[in-house]
């Protein structure tokens, strides 16, 4: 017999003390069998969980991140920080989008401590969903090294898009269709994409001229985007005194 | 003679030669709103929102109280109908821009500002100057700039000058009436190569 290997996703949980750590808990105790590719955090509070936890989950090479809170207006501190959560959610699947990776490798549940069987059927769901996805990167056909470079791009953004959340993007709705309504706005989508897509572009860009300069073509290949895209973000940089034309190699390089 | 008196909503201010309207109504301590206005700096006239009623020689016009010099006998009305409506409107737009801003939220109240009014700004920067002007004529460093114009006009951290000098000074940002300098600081500062992040 052939040793067939089976791609078993790595997957990393934020689980909330209150509610889905207790779940956990119980689903243990109960015997309840699920799969064991998750590894578990424990946070006070789903609404700890910051972008850059799980951006940095995702560089260090896991293929899955669980974020697990109480339901909706059973968060035990004033703050509702799974609200804080649920929006934090929405704005890492928009940006793992923009970048070309599966949105739904990030997964946000909410399960109560009396939902142990529950707990373990999400966890079973959700590692099926990512061993049909493959690795990451793999999976969307993305080369390690771009891989590195994208997520890599996003994380040195996260100041800055922190002020643009705090801003622009910070909603309150009642429930969590709210949230997708607001998050699927093409309103939204607009205001995104001039505050945080471009600018991501951008930054995808000077990680790549970092190692050496490069024509705009040659940028858009190595990136998946378009030319003309890639042209003015190169222009918008040039003006911002980023990135410069080196008339001799006829690329372009950083400042 | 250099000093001149004119009347600011019915009270008589004594102004020295070269003041703006503005200037003689803050040292009478008459309030006229503001957002571009900073005692160490030139004139810049961005906002509008310092916009009077100024009545000379029997004809009366709009005019921005920071940059419009005093005159002996000019009658100013810092309140009106039509001025309350235009202070209304341009809080509306600035609100476009920074919903959430403390010192825009204030006027929107005095003035019965609607915030939804116009269609959300993708920028957040209400262009008021204020980092520009005092990086270039109280620092003299001319870290912070404005990149392009009309529409497309929007600030910006010079990389080089940035890299070396900011970080010391940051003398700009409480000047700020958004956090959008703060935004185009961290910005500039994540896209210049530098050590990587942690992993």
């Amino acid at each position: 017999m052939g040793a067939v290997y089976e791609f078993k996703p790595k997957i990393l949980g934020f689980l909330c003390n209150w509610c889905c750590y207790a779940g956990a808990d119980l689903c243990g105790v109960s015997r309840h069998q699920y799969p064991a590719n998750l590894r578990v955090i424990r946070v006070m509070c789903s609404g700890r969980v910051d972008l850059e936890f799980v951006l940095r989950a995702f560089a260090n090479g896991k293929d899955g991140v669980f974020v697990g809170g109480c339901w909706l207006g059973e968060c035990h501190y004033n703050t509702e920080g799974n609200y804080d959560a649920l929006s934090m959610m929405h704005l890492v699947k928009k940006l793992l989008e923009c970048v070309g990776l599966n949105p739904d490798r990030l997964r946000l549940e909410s399960v109560s401590a009396s939902e142990g069987f529950r707990y373990g059927e999400v966890v079973t769901d959700f590692t099926n969903k990512l061993k049909e996805m493959g690795p990451l990167g793999t999976g969307e056909g993305i080369e390690q090294k771009a891989l590195k470079l994208k997520l890599e791009a996003i994380r040195k953004l996260i100041p800055y898009i922190k002020l643009v959340e705090r801003e622009k993007l910070r909603v309150r709705f009642n429930d969590k269709s709210g949230y997708e309504a607001f998050f699927a706005s093409d309103e939204l989508n607009g205001l995104f994409n001039d505050m945080i897509g471009d600018k991501l572009a951008i930054s995808q860009i000077m990680g790549l001229l970092q190692e050496q300069a490069l024509s705009s073509g040659e940028i858009a290949d190595s990136l998946g985007m378009n030319s003309t895209e890639v042209s003015k973000h190169l222009n918008n940089s040039a003006r911002k005194r980023l990135v410069r034309f080196d008339e001799n190699q006829k690329r372009y390089a950083l400042a | 003679m250099s000093e001149i008196s004119l009347q600011i909503d019915g009270r008589n201010v004594v102004a020295g030669k070269g003041m703006t309207v503005l200037g003689a109504a803050q040292s009478a301590g008459i309030f006229i709103p503001t957002l571009c206005n900073h005692e160490k700096l030139k004139p810049f006239g961005g906002c509008r929102l310092c916009m009077v009623e100024a009545e000379a020689g029997g004809r009366t016009s709009l005019v921005s109280a920071c940059k419009y010099p005093v005159q002996q006998d000019l009658v100013v009305r810092t309140r009106s109908g039509q001025i309350d409506n235009i202070r209304k409107v341009l809080t509306e737009q600035l609100l476009a821009f920074a919903p959430d801003s403390e010192v825009l939220m204030e006027l929107a109240q005095e003035y019965k500002a609607d915030k939804n009014r116009f269609a959300k700004e993708p920028s957040f920067c209400i262009l008021c100057g204020l980092c520009v002007r005092y990086c270039a004529e109280v620092k003299q460093r001319h870290g912070v700039g404005f990149i392009d114009r009309g529409a497309s006009r929007e600030i910006g951290f010079i990389p080089e000058i940035a890299a070396s000098e900011c970080w010391d000074c940051k003398e700009c940002f409480p000047l700020c009436p958004t956090s959008a300098l703060q935004a185009a600081f961290v910005l500039v500062k994540s896209l210049t190569p530098s050590s990587p992040s942690p992993s």
